[in-house]
């Protein structure tokens, strides 16, 4: 008698295990899946790529910095032509732009460790032989242009004008002697941002003028 | 009675206002083994249902009644007598009005089993479980309904066993098992409930509302019912029995498991609609689509081409952007000709006319550009992918391809391991310049894949065909290639 009871409560437990596992299983098989409750809030609007920049870059200056830097470059004046030297108003890399640099495998390597993001150019050439070019380069951040703007060791010289409406803004001479290419150089240099604007004026006959390099150097700056 | 005792569970229900109600059930099982029955008895309206289950000889008796409705009173008896297994369950239900009755008797070593429903309203439910000389004899009493219930289950057997969740008196008379009657029963109702002998005297005298059964149990008045009493079980199991008994235990079991199933439920209140109830309600978006991306037997991809993008790998990181495409981004079809000209640049203006031709012709769809960094500042790479129109990619690649070769502009460039129908060139106008550039190109199905790179001198270009290869075997393999 004990036995059979025990076989029965034991068959009945089994059986009771089994069907339930079963029985439960098939209902929730039947049921539809319950759907999750909707997020509490909507996610953001997530930016695509080639859609519509809310931010309007007449007002806002990342949303200028962030577009087309070859837009911003300033356009060449009447009668001058372009510069052969380089498709203008293009983007360059960034080894076309260490190649600027004495030792152009350690500018490589500084612009890469200073996240180089971007540069574009442009040049032109006057009626009087004066080349002209303009570079634009973008770095990931702020910190990062002003490091560069070190890095270009263009020889500081304050006794010469200020650019207007820039708190950077400077202009200077390599050398007052012609440089290896046979001309008379000078610079001009602005930090806007994570942009850099380095302005370049050469030409044979004499040493570009300040006020000269300050202009071309102020107009370019006034589209940043 | 002889050895024959009586097990009485009397369960009266009670609920508050609704239409009286009672429904009696008699059970009765008669030197059976195993008597299995289930009576339910519902009644609405008015009017009486009776169910009765005698059983004799029987081992164990069991009877569980469920009386549900209100002022409405329910009593069980199961009468055992030698039998080794006897169990009833018998709902009541009174609601509404009618009459119903409900019998079963078992005699002489046979096992039955019954269910009956009756329905009915504003009628009595008795049942009574009468157990003699039974080892076992279990009576349970279930009121749902919360009213009133009495049970008394007197045995004469080894065990006796009470349980009823609302009121149970359980009366043992071990001792007088082998007495004539059973003197403990206390709980009558409406008398009849003297049993002796083999002689059954409930006959019509449970019923309230006067209603007399129509039969009583087979007894003594059975041909060859020597067992009766409980003196001589017949041990005779036939296949019949042993079909009652297993469909008898498959339903108890079962009624267990429920019982225990929905108390479980009761207790933790694990229910489905608290959990909606309680989830957070927000307006209802539009989710946004997984996209997935993949490879197509026939080559050709699904999905966004920037997922095929190699993923930036250890030793690199993020490098500059290429031009103005970006480092991570996706390439637009209207993005096509700029593209070719930034990433060609060095091909003669004739050229790059014919190489935006060829791209032209495939049409192409999706785009995308990563480019890497290599951690010594000496290397970048940037990886184009460009993805084509299927019917229409062969011919542009090729074309684009031929292009490229044939131009003055470039010589050509390593191999590209495991990929031998890459292309790389290295433009000739950089030849003996402190920093080197190559450029690599491949088809993968509908997709144009081309890499660029720049670099210190000497140009590592076997880490460039290196991480192009991994990027060709994605686009050919699909992710996680």
């Amino acid at each position: 008698m004990k036995r059979r009871t025990g076989l029965l409560v034991t068959s009945a437990v089994v059986l009771g295990l089994v069907g339930g596992t079963t029985g439960g299983f098939l209902i929730q098989h039947a049921r539809s899946a319950t759907p999750l409750p909707p997020l509490r809030q909507a996610l953001m609007t997530t930016t695509v790529p080639g859609t519509a920049d809310p931010r309007d870059p007449q007002t806002d200056d990342g949303a200028k910095l962030d577009g087309d830097l070859r837009a911003l470059l300033l356009q060449k004046p009447a009668g001058a032509k372009d510069m052969d030297l380089f498709p203008v108003r293009e983007w360059f890399t960034i080894a076309d732009l260490a190649e600027y640099y004495k030792k152009p495998s350690d500018a490589l390597g500084r612009l890469n460790q200073l996240q180089f993001r971007r540069a574009a150019r442009t040049g032109w050439t006057l009626t009087d032989g004066t080349d002209v070019e303009i570079d634009l380069v973008q770095f990931r951040s702020s910190e990062s242009a002003a490091s560069y703007t070190a890095m270009t060791q263009f020889p500081a010289d304050t006794s010469l004008p200020p650019i207007a409406g820039t708190a950077t803004g400077a202009v200077g001479h390599f050398s007052y002697l012609k440089d290896a290419a046979g001309r008379y150089a000078m610079y001009g240099l602005v930090r806007h941002g994570d942009v850099v604007e380095q302005v370049f004026v050469n030409r044979p006959q004499s040493m570009p003028s300040n006020d000269e390099v300050v202009a071309i150097t102020k107009d370019q700056a006034d589209l940043l | 009675m002889g050895q024959g005792a009586e097990v009485r569970a009397e369960a009266e229900a009670a609920a508050e206002d609704t239409a009286a109600a009672g429904a009696g059930a008699e059970v009765e099982a008669v030197a059976g083994e195993a008597a299995s029955a289930s009576n339910e008895a519902q009644a609405r309206g008015e009017g009486e249902a009776e169910a009765r289950i005698e059983a004799a000889a029987g081992e164990t008796a069991s009877a569980s009644d469920e009386a549900q409705d209100g002022e409405s009173e329910a009593e069980s008896r199961v009468d055992t007598a030698a039998g080794e297994t006897t169990s009833a369950s018998n709902e009541l239900r009174a609601r509404g009005e009618g009459e119903a009755e409900a019998r079963i008797e078992a005699a002489a070593g046979e096992t039955t089993s019954a269910s009956d429903e009756a329905q009915d309203g504003e009628s009595e439910a008795e049942s009574r479980v009468d157990a003699a000389a039974g080892e076992t004899t279990s009576a349970s009493d279930e009121d749902a309904a919360g009213t009133e219930a009495e049970s008394a289950a007197n045995s004469a057997g080894e065990v006796a066993s009470a349980s009823d969740e609302a009121e149970s008196g359980a009366h043992s008379a071990g001792e007088a098992a082998s007495g004539t009657e059973d003197a403990s029963d206390t709980e009558a109702a409406a008398g009849g409930e003297a049993q002796a002998g083999g002689q059954d005297l409930l006959a019509g005298a449970d019923s309230a509302g006067g209603e007399i059964p129509a039969s009583v149990g087979a007894g003594a008045g059975a041909p060859g019912d020597a067992s009766y009493g409980g003196v001589n079980p017949v041990p005779q199991r036939s296949a019949r029995r042993q079909a009652w008994f297993v469909s008898g235990w498959l339903a108890s079991a079962l009624a267990v498991g429920a019982g225990a199933g929905f108390g479980i439920l009761a207790v933790i209140g694990a229910s489905n609609d608290s959990v909606i109830a309680g989830a957070p309600v927000a307006p209802a978006t539009t989710p946004s689509p997984s996209v997935t991306s993949g490879v197509r037997p026939d080559g050709t991809h699904y999905g966004s081409v920037k997922d095929f993008l190699l993923p930036i790998p250890d030793g690199y990181q993020a490098g500059p952007d290429e031009g103005g495409l970006g480092n991570d981004s996706t390439i637009s079809p209207d993005q096509a000709d700029p593209t070719v000209a930034l990433l060609f640049g060095t091909l003669p203006a004739s050229d790059m006319t014919s190489a935006q031709g060829a791209i032209a012709t495939g049409h192409m769809s999706d785009g995308a550009v990563r480019t890497y960094a290599n951690s010594a500042g000496s290397l970048d790479v940037a990886v184009t992918v460009l993805r084509l129109d299927p019917a229409q990619s062969a011919e542009s690649t090729s074309e684009f391809e031929r292009v490229v070769k044939q131009s003055r502009a470039y010589r050509n460039g390593p191999q590209v391991p495991g990929h031998a129908e890459a292309l790389c060139v290295l433009p000739v106008t950089h030849v003996g310049d402190p920093l080197d550039s190559m450029t690599c190109l491949a088809t993968a199905g509908d997709t144009l894949a081309i890499v660029n790179a720049e670099g210190s001198v000497p140009l590592d270009t076997n880490a460039v065909t290196e991480l192009f290869g991994r990027q060709l075997d994605t686009l050919k393999g699909g992710l996680g290639t």
